[in-house]
């Protein structure tokens, strides 16, 4: 964290990235129950499983069962989500 | 915690931030995990392609450490590929109906959430994202009182 807040001020400087055209961050600073509630949802999903989804991703290689399920499911949960935001 | 594991700690700490502070410097985007392989799977378009390849870099460092029987110090036996792959990345807590189900959590949650531990806590904290530190701390809030609940009511077997 402290490298990436010292990191993006440094690499901010420059105007735009080095090989795209704009930076791209998200601009909203509101508080939602989607976003609250989906956080929730996660810690618990976490907290359950001791994955999230990173290390779970990197983990690939040393592929067990459960981790094959946890992984097969968080796709299902991404769809899922896709089909009840209103944005997608 | 040992010194050795909190010295690990700081400097894996450290490359994520650098991970996350080059793909910032080069393309401009987030690292968040989640969004990134979701989106990789479920959107059509250009950003497919360098989402494909940050997610390949991400497997390509355990699988390089698993190849070269490594675990920074603590050999595996030889041939014991199983055990490697635990000593090297932290084998799963539970079994495989606990696992699906804290995978459908995760993955929703995630989806709706906008983000994980990458895009919220590593990237969004960086940016002082308000957003992102509410979910980070509902989400760490909640995985403390989901292990401490597993711990208390279940005698840690789940």
């Amino acid at each position: 964290m402290v490298t990436t807040f010292i990191g993006y001020r440094l690499v901010w400087r420059r105007g735009t990235p080095l090989l795209a055209g704009r930076f791209q961050l998200p601009t909203r600073r509101d508080l939602d129950a989607r976003l609250l509630g989906g956080a929730a949802l996660f810690g618990i999903g976490w907290g359950l499983s001791g994955y999230c989804p990173g290390p779970a991703v990197a983990s690939l290689p040393g592929l067990s069962g459960p981790l094959a399920a946890f992984l097969v499911a968080m796709v299902v949960g991404w769809w899922l989500s896709r089909r009840l935001s209103p944005a997608h | 915690m040992t010194l050795s594991s909190a010295l690990h700690g700081l400097v894996g700490g450290g490359l994520i931030g650098l991970a996350a502070t080059l793909l910032m410097g080069l393309l401009g985007r987030i690292a968040g995990i989640s969004g990134m392989l979701s989106g990789a799977l479920f959107e059509r378009g250009s950003d497919r392609g360098w989402r494909l390849a940050f997610l390949l870099g991400l497997i390509s460092g355990p699988a390089l450490l698993l190849l070269l029987g490594l675990d920074w110090g603590n050999v595996a036996p030889r041939g014991d590929v199983a055990a490697l792959g635990s000593a090297v990345i932290g084998a799963p807590l539970a079994g495989t109906p606990t696992m699906l189900l804290a995978g459908l959590l995760v993955g929703l949650g995630t989806g709706l959430g906008s983000g994980c531990t990458s895009g919220h806590g590593v990237c969004g904290l960086a940016r002082l994202s308000p957003r992102s530190l509410a979910a980070t701390l509902v989400f760490l809030l909640m995985a403390m009182l989901t292990v401490f609940s597993v711990h208390q009511l279940m005698g840690g077997g789940v």
